[in-house]
């Protein structure tokens, strides 16, 4: 640690006359322990992530030792009081809902991100909004879901796309009329990450030079143009990780997918099946998991697969936006 | 025959930036296939009078405008004008050299293609105009690398000749070496100098030296206001205001 | 010209999608926030608010949720405090002790991915501590969890205030003579605007987060007694109220939610307001 700079000069000034040499030892004193004792705080707090994922792979190690992990991962046999744990529905059922989610909310939020950062017309009144949509807790989302999109997915969506595309392809056929399922969970997870991506790609957009737009409009570029062929162009790699930034977030939502998902078991066809991603797997069952061998050990490993795919996610993204917006 | 009719012309021109009264009532005339330099103290509204030619300084969100700039005689700010029509016949040279977010082939043909010019002889479009600034003997095997891999000076060139493709009549250049080092400077104020027969150009600069080498005009302003314009010959050698005599002789400013 | 005609059509086109983007997102808001108030006005009562369920209350029967206002509170302000235990020291340390290291790039971007981490997955963290000492799920056990997921907002809110005061300021401070943790003591009071503002930012994700919380701190019909027994939570109320059969108790969690809605409501004006007082305080 750098050594702390005590001018005796100052002390002079401030009280004129020489400092005392015990006052000195005892500022510095104190200095020191709380910079060690803060420093270690610090230590502990950027190592945390690591931390919780030994802890988890510590209670995940009975099954991980003795299943192969290819047969976790891809077998689709869920019966906890066998002693079977294949994932690979869980695994399905987040990717999907999540990729559903990610469809609906990318091409709104970053319309609406290039608006408030290139246009900005309305920005004092839509600003506050997202960051409201963005504090509201996932079980009022879930409530809402429940209360809402499914009716409005099981009474209207679902029977007229399956009338229609359905009938060309399966992902849109109702083989599950409850409403309850992807499509639901899709969009009340769309909603969720849809001020997060805002607001990363919003800031992102301003990183970007003022003097490039006035380069490209002097050129005779309407702003739309610049807006798409420089801005754009230069925010890319940001706009991408705002999007993982969503991504990550959308997979790892627990309670409000929960409400809506329909929690069954299976690998879904259509977007109207019931799916049950992988945080709705670990807290559904988290009452019965210390009853039944190796259940404990199983939600505990999918909590550290949730954990290290969050992870790579998050450390990816984070990287490239800290060079773009806070480095350069 | 020679057009001698100003190329622009400015009438009682009033910028405000909410309520800071930026630039006061000017009118003045900017000759045609000429290099008027634009000189005045930092902040005295240099830069606004530059970028009111080619409307960019509309990009404010509370500024206000007032009067007219004509060019050959129509009023760019009329509403029925597309600006973007406007800014591919007046062009402009930042201070800081901007190189867009692609290749070198890609900044040159950048304007030419948004308006739809050149299309089918692009390559040469683009040689010719990295020739016309000097950078193609540099480029021309690395035509499709970033532009930023390029070094200041001759990122400074290569927006040169991007404002250029578009064919515009007047370049408007604002400090446009001040973020250069003394030997790029130098080969971008040649540059300049040797296109003052095919466009009209209108400098804005800090630096008196430079514009005692380059100024066929002069457009002197303090505060906001225009206290001075005329041949170079004149105003540097017998300046009519005592204003311009102090700037000029480094007692103010 | 036709091709200017088609740039300019191209360019009203792609304004009219955004402003219909963003009158969407505001539209679900109005419609969330609505269908909330709606449902729930009816069934809200003074007799939720200030009665714990009796006997039979999810059945349809007396009672209301104040174990769960009750619980919620004493778990967000203890998951508050104990953030801003760890978080302002560490905060601290970065703006004094180490700014401009590697060090301090790398807390950053940890709390950063620290931000990013399902809640689940604290409250699974949680459980294997709990597991480790042979606790059973209670109030501490949630405050532990839940001031996981209440540090990264309160330790990065925190920085990006702290990040506001101008570089002159630090400088001159140390040129007096200062020692850092003297240093630490003026940035605060220059900010204390904006301590409140991460305090109650992360308080309001505090109340309303239910996956940690599910794991750690159980649930109860009974206000909180103890550090040791289990509490119960406004979101876990709703949850356990929409779960049941009945209309009438489905109603409830309608009001419950509301109740939930209205909390967060105020503590995010609360930051706003504070976030625009910290503008007045810091020295520009």
């Amino acid at each position: 640690m750098e050594s702390v700079q005590q001018p005796i000069i100052s002390q002079a000034i401030t009280t004129g006359k020489p400092a005392r040499p015990q006052l000195q030892e005892w500022r510095r004193l104190k200095d020191k322990l709380a910079g060690q004792s803060m420093g270690l705080i610090t230590l502990v707090t950027s190592a945390l992530a690591i931390l919780i994922a030994t802890a988890l792979l510590i209670r995940a190690w009975p099954i991980l030792s003795t299943s192969a992990l290819a047969s976790l991962i891809f077998s689709d046999a869920w019966h906890p009081t066998r002693g079977e744990f294949g994932f690979w529905p869980f695994i399905v059922g987040s990717i999907d809902v999540t990729l559903l989610a990610m469809i609906i909310a990318v091409p709104l939020s970053l319309l609406s991100a290039i608006y408030l950062a290139e246009y900005a017309q309305g920005r004092a009144i839509f600003k506050p909004l997202i960051d409201l949509l963005a504090s509201i807790p996932s079980v009022v989302y879930g409530l809402w879901g429940v209360l809402f999109v499914v009716p409005f997915i099981r009474d209207y969506v679902g029977p007229w796309l399956d009338r229609s595309l359905g009938q060309l392809t399966p992902l849109f056929a109702t083989y599950n009329p409850t409403g309850y399922g992807l499509l639901s969970g899709g969009i009340v997870l769309a909603i969720m990450v849809f001020p997060l991506i805002v607001s990363v790609t919003e800031e992102v957009l301003r990183s970007v030079p003022q003097g490039m737009r006035e380069a490209s409009l002097a050129l005779g570029a309407t702003q739309w143009e610049t807006t798409k062929f420089v801005v754009l162009r230069k925010a890319l790699p940001g706009i991408i990780a705002a999007v993982v930034l969503g991504l990550s977030r959308a997979f790892g939502e627990t309670l409000a997918v929960l409400m809506v998902v329909g929690n069954v078991a299976q690998v879904p066809r259509s977007i109207f099946d019931a799916a049950y991603p992988l945080p709705a797997l670990i807290a559904n069952n988290y009452g019965e998991m210390m009853s039944i061998p190796l259940y404990e050990a199983a939600l505990m490993a999918a909590a550290l697969l949730l954990l290290v795919v969050v992870l790579l996610f998050n450390i990816g993204a984070r990287l490239v936006l800290v060079r773009l917006i806070r480095g350069e | 025959m020679q057009n001698l009719s100003p190329h622009l012309s400015i009438r009682q021109l009033n910028i405000w930036y909410g309520d800071q009264h930026a630039l006061q009532d000017i009118t003045a005339d900017i000759p045609r296939h000429q290099i008027t330099a634009i000189v005045g103290p930092s902040g005295c509204g240099k830069t606004t009078l530059l970028k009111s030619l080619n409307r960019l300084v509309e990009l404010n969100s509370n500024v206000h405008i007032t009067g007219q700039v004509l060019l050959d005689g129509v009023n760019i700010y009329s509403p029925d004008v597309d600006v973007t029509e406007i800014r591919t016949r007046i062009g402009m040279l930042a201070q800081r050299p901007y190189p867009l977010p692609m290749s070198i082939y890609d900044n040159v043909a950048y304007g030419p293609r948004i308006h739809g010019m050149g299309t089918g002889q692009m390559d040469e479009l683009v040689r010719s105009h990295l020739q016309a600034v000097g950078l193609w003997d540099e480029v021309k095997d690395r035509l499709r690398a970033p532009a930023t891999g390029l070094s200041v000076g001759q990122q400074q060139r290569l927006c040169l000749a991007r404002a250029l493709a578009v064919e515009p009549e007047v370049l408007l250049c604002d400090e446009s070496t001040s973020a250069l080092d003394p030997i790029s400077a130098r080969g971008i104020e040649d540059l300049l100098s040797a296109l003052r027969h095919s466009y009209t150009l209108v400098l804005v600069t800090h630096d008196l030296a430079q514009a005692r080498r380059l100024a066929d005009h002069v457009i002197f302003l303090w505060m906001g206001k225009l206290v001075e314009q005329g041949p170079a010959s004149r105003v540097f050698e017998n300046p009519a205001e005592e204003l311009t005599q102090a700037y000029l002789a480094r007692e103010i400013g | 010209m036709g091709r200017r005609r088609q740039r300019h059509i191209e360019e009203t086109l792609l304004k009219g999608l955004m402003r219909a983007s963003l009158f969407v997102a505001a539209g679900v808001l109005g419609l969330i926030i609505v269908t909330i108030i709606w449902k729930g006005i009816g069934a809200l009562s003074w007799s939720m608010l200030t009665q714990t369920p009796q006997g039979g209350y999810y059945l349809g029967r007396e009672g209301g949720i104040l174990n769960a206002i009750t619980g919620s509170l004493c778990l967000g302000i203890g998951a508050t405090l104990l953030a801003l235990i760890i978080g302002l020291p560490l905060v601290l340390y970065l703006h004094t002790y180490s700014e401009r290291s590697r060090l301090a790039h790398l807390v950053r971007l940890a709390l950063d991915v620290l931000w990013g981490i399902p809640s689940i997955v604290y409250g699974a963290f949680g459980f294997t501590l709990m597991l480790a000492v042979g606790a059973r799920a209670s109030l501490l056990g949630g405050i532990i969890a839940l001031s996981l997921v209440e540090l990264p907002v309160l330790a990065r809110t925190l920085d990006e205030v702290l990040r506001m005061i101008p570089h002159d300021l630090t400088e001159s401070a140390y040129a007096l003579g200062i020692t850092r943790l003297e240093l630490a003591g003026i940035l605060i009071r220059q900010t204390l605007p904006g301590l409140f503002t991460a305090i109650l930012l992360a308080f309001g994700r505090g109340i309303g987060d239910t996956a940690s919380v599910l794991f750690t701190a159980g649930y109860t019909d009974n206000m909180p007694q103890a550090l040791s027994r289990p509490v119960a939570s406004l979101p876990l109320a709703i949850f356990f109220q929409l779960g049941t059969p009945f209309p009438e108790v489905q109603a409830r969690a309608y009001a419950s939610a509301l109740v939930l809605v209205i909390l967060v409501l105020i503590i995010s004006l609360l930051a706003r307001l504070s976030m625009r007082m910290l503008g007045k305080y810091v020295v520009q």
